[in-house]
């Protein structure tokens, strides 16, 4: 992995072959390695190193953008003359904003050696004993257990230089039968966090009571979501309803309605890179200090995030939520962090008389954005809950239902918070479990 | 480069590897967006790295690098058998490679017009020309349109003594226009949704697509779309375009007959398969009409090439005859599994980053005999859909739900008034066996997805499907409307 010296040193050359231009760079490096396994074997093993650097330059209204990989003097000089030549043949763009100050930026560290340096070796053996415990029950396993660092830094000519380093590592493991299986998966900048066994036991205990799944109708059922399918909620909401650019382009549902009720008291949804449970970086992909943004306030709209053009156009200025620029998509947030309640998964069950509890769900995607209305299946557990108790596992149903109707009719939401991925990544969302009435399930399928 | 790659498998096999092999990859890629009359992007990209993958003691290791130098190949060698070692801790059987010829060959994409040779100028001024047509009215909030291109050259050696130099060339270009009103959001797109059609050909896509003298056509569609009535729910016939019908044969017949699907392999994340294998030519896939053939050969798709990654030239087979289930994708490794002879060749990998793995290649919806016309008068009610917005489907490949752009009400054999938020719902054998008419070759088109995701770590792919307007009877439509 380059250090924060190499990468400057990296700066200060692509910088002289830029003399006369405005210029920003993106510089990353990193390292990641893979286990993967199925049907309780090693499948896949790989391990990557990555370097990589972005340049955009600026010069009267015109903006140019080149990248590469290969970081040799020659290298960079031919990246610096690519974004010259795409500058010379842009046309002038008005709304181009200068390059950003020098920025200082809040301490944030999520680094953990041990996490870079984990050998294929100790994967193999962590691997080896969770499966352990799939097949002591004639389950078949199969996940994965990564692990990776890498180092990001954002510099520009007026100063800025932003650098920060991050690990992560992730495991995930299906547990399943014929006709059942469940699943758990957690990730964490310290792999020492990573408790593998418990999550294979979690997904093995799934597995043995989804057996002899029975087939429910489709139709309006309470039910309990596991922080997983939370997640993948609020993905959509950020992606489509709370990115600045949606916003102030009227594309997003919440567009004219600030301060207006759009969802249950209940609910507060902030973006905060700081959080104890997000593994967010201080700063955004301009350089801008990431802030913490409090888009939704018990059901109110506050607001959503923004870079610094839309946050120009609505006067709120940036919210340091920037993708990589030029952006065609918009800022988003990256570390949605749903408020707690005062509940238990344990007593959601507890309290319904007859219902499901929802592990995961899959495949979920936009039907219609000015509703926000998704469709996507469950999987790896979906279970019936009468009289208070899980008694059985259920073939696995479509939903097609609005996210603003999910979180209109939250009846419970669990004080623990779990830090979770979504099936489409995205980055770290913290939620809690949460009950809701009157959710719409479409059609059943066969498993 | 062939003395590199030979390199890294004479490292590995000094370090105990019983097979080797390395890919040096370089790709230049060039994206050009303009977005509300603004470059959205212009990014022009370079990449060069490799990646060596070895067996040792019957299992797999992978390892690679940006850095392209003798010291580093050694390093990275090194590093895949040391993988490959813990992966022989927790195996059941060993690493079984079908048999394939050792090849010396090129290949290269054959292309009319180079289109990092067309200047970038030329390519701004298209854009430019088709985003003023596409704003030109008020209600249109977000215009984007895009061309994009890559090259990228492979040198690929084995330790069974082949050596391919292969250069893939792949040309993109399409738009989108999202309206706004009366709280809706309505977007269309041509000549395809996700950034328009991809193909393997060069700048000449792009001159055929006619994009300029569809703008019009499409912006006044998204508009009326604001105003039009909400696709009805319930049972009815429909006709899919071939775009769509791409989509639907991708995602219900191209992941479902993925062999490591099949297996097992990708089961924690993108899911299994209903079409496992006592059911290869033991069960019905479709109606009659439903012949769905491979093909890596075919001139323009996303996937033709000479060799995969495993080395293994490009083939044609069908997956179902008649609607006969008769095929499966796989690899060198998996053949056996289904007491194959030989790889099918769908083994690639993303870049020199990743791992190859079992990947759709161009799979296609054969033609019939109808003309469009024809098979619109032949339709007595019903509803036409087109270009896909949304999909959906169950880790089984079962349960599939695809919403689209446009629809329109099909009345006495006519295409009457536009229909927004159309969608449809099937379980996949069910709705392939409820398929009773597609179009002839006059209306087929191989249609590029450019973006299919698969794999831990993440991996894209490339690959097309060839398919024309299709008729299914009796379909659920309009779901949660």
């Amino acid at each position: 992995m380059l250090t924060e010296n190499e990468m400057k040193g990296l700066r200060d050359i692509a910088f002289s072959h830029a003399e006369g231009y405005d210029v920003e760079l993106m510089i990353s490096s990193g390292n990641s390695a893979l286990t993967r396994f199925g049907e309780n074997v090693i499948t896949q093993n790989v391990s990557s190193r990555s370097v990589g650097i972005d340049v955009r330059l600026i010069k009267d209204g015109k903006m140019g953008k080149a990248s590469t990989r290969n970081l040799s003097d020659d290298g960079l000089r031919s990246c610096v003359e690519t974004a010259k030549a795409a500058l010379s043949v842009a046309e002038t763009d008005d709304e181009l904003l200068p390059l950003l100050g020098k920025q200082s930026y809040s301490e944030r560290t999520n680094y953990h050696q041990n996490s870079v340096d984990l050998s294929p070796q100790s994967r193999a053996e962590t691997v080896a004993k969770a499966v352990g415990i799939c097949s002591d029950k004639e389950l078949q396993g199969a996940g994965i257990f990564s692990n990776g660092g890498g180092n990001l830094a954002i510099a520009n000519s007026n100063g800025l230089w932003a650098f920060h380093k991050s690990s992560s590592s992730t495991f995930s493991l299906s547990a399943m039968s014929d006709d059942s299986s469940g699943w758990a998966e957690e990730g964490d900048p310290d792999v020492s966090q990573i408790a593998a066994d418990r999550l294979a036991q979690i997904a093995v205990k799934k597995a043995l009571i989804g057996r002899d799944p029975i087939d429910v109708d489709p139709g309006a059922w309470t039910v309990v979501f596991e922080p997983s399918a939370v997640a993948d909620f609020l993905l959509f909401l950020g992606w489509e309803a709370l990115n600045g650019k949606a916003f102030v382009e009227g594309r997003s549902c919440f567009s004219g309605k600030v301060g207006e009720k759009v969802v249950g008291e209940n609910i507060t949804l902030t973006d905060d890179s700081f959080h104890e449970m997000s593994p967010g970086n201080p700063f955004d992909f301009e350089g801008m200090p990431r802030q913490r943004v409090v888009m939704i306030e018990n059901g109110v709209f506050k607001t959503t995030v923004h870079d610094r053009k839309t946050g120009e156009k609505t006067g709120s200025g940036s919210t340091g939520h920037s993708l990589p620029q030029p952006d065609t998509y918009g800022p988003m947030p990256l570390n949605v962090i749903m408020s707690p309640g005062d509940s238990s998964l344990e007593e959601m069950i507890a309290s319904t008389d007859k219902g499901l509890l929802v592990t995961r769900l899959h495949y979920s995607n936009m039907l219609d954005p000015m509703k926000m209305t998704l469709t996507g299946m469950t999987r790896d557990g979906l279970f019936m809950i009468e009289n208070g108790e899980v008694t059985k596992g259920v073939k696995n149903m479509r939903y097609t239902e609005s996210v603003l109707h999910v979180l209109s009719n939250v009846a419970a939401l669990s004080s623990q918070l779990y830090k979770t991925e979504t099936f489409w990544g995205g980055g770290g969302t913290v939620v809690p479990a949460i009950k809701v009435n009157d959710f719409h399930f479409t059609s059943r399928t066969e498993n | 480069m062939k003395d590199l790659a030979q390199r890294a498998i004479e490292t590995a096999k000094v370090r105990g590897a019983s097979y080797a092999d390395c890919r040096i990859i370089f790709t230049n890629s060039e994206e050009i967006t303009v977005q509300n009359g603004k470059v959205g992007d212009l990014t022009i990209d370079e990449d060069i790295g490799f990646g060596v993958r070895v067996i040792v003691d019957g299992a797999w290791g992978y390892a690679c690098s940006p850095h392209v130098t003798a010291e580093e190949i050694d390093k990275v060698a090194a590093e895949a058998v040391g993988i490959a070692k813990a992966s022989a801790m927790l195996k059941k059987e060993d690493v079984r490679l079908a048999p394939e010829p050792a090849v010396e060959a090129r290949w290269l994409t054959p292309i009319v017009e180079d289109p990092f040779a067309v200047p970038l100028e030329e390519k701004l001024a298209l854009l430019y020309e088709i985003d003023k047509i596409l704003r030109a009215d008020k209600r249109i909030k977000t215009a984007e349109s895009t061309l994009a291109f890559k090259r990228e050259h492979q040198w690929m050696a084995t330790s069974e003594g082949s050596f391919i130099d292969q250069m893939l060339i792949r040309s993109g270009a399409g738009y989108s226009v999202t309206a706004v009103g009366g709280g809706e959001i309505q977007t269309r797109s041509y000549p395809n949704s996700f950034r328009g059609q991809y193909m393997s050909l060069g700048y000449e896509l792009v001159r055929g697509l006619d994009l300029v003298n569809n703008a019009e056509r499409v912006r006044e569609e998204a508009i009326e779309l604001l105003t039009a009535p909400t696709c009805p729910s319930g049972k009815h016939d429909i006709i899919i375009d071939g775009s769509m019908m791409a989509l639907q044969i991708h995602e219900s017949v191209g992941h479902a007959t993925e062999l490591d699907r099949v297996l097992g392999m990708e089961a924690n994340y993108a899911g299994m398969s209903f079409a496992t294998t006592e059911k290869l030519n033991n069960f019905r896939y479709g109606s009659d009409h439903v012949n769905l053939v491979c093909d890596s050969t075919i001139p323009g798709g996303l996937a033709t090439l000479g060799w995969d990654d495993d080395a293994v030239r490009a083939q044609r087979w069908h997956l179902v005859q008649n609607g006969q289930f008769v095929g499966y994708q796989f690899s060198r490794e998996l053949a056996h599994k289904i007491d194959a002879p030989r790889s099918s060749g769908n083994s690639r990998a993303e870049g020199w980053q990743n791992i190859p793995i079992v990947r759709i290649t161009n799979l296609s919806l054969m033609p019939g005999k109808w003309d469009f016309d024809e098979l619109l008068a032949d339709t007595e009610g019903g509803i036409y859909l087109e270009t896909n917005r949304c999909w959906s489907i169950d880790q089984w490949r079962l349960n599939f739900q695809f919403g689209v752009e446009a629809a329109w009400e099909v009345k006495g054999g006519k295409k009457h008034r536009l229909l927004k938020n159309a969608n449809y719902q099937g379980i996949t054998p069910e709705f392939w066996g409820s398929m009773d008419a597609t179009c002839n070759n006059k209306h087929w088109v191989l249609w590029g997805v450019h973006n299919c995701g698969k794999g831990q770590p993440g991996q894209t792919a490339e690959m097309s499907h060839g398919a024309a307007p299709t008729r299914f009877r009796n379909v659920t439509v309009g779901v949660g409307n």
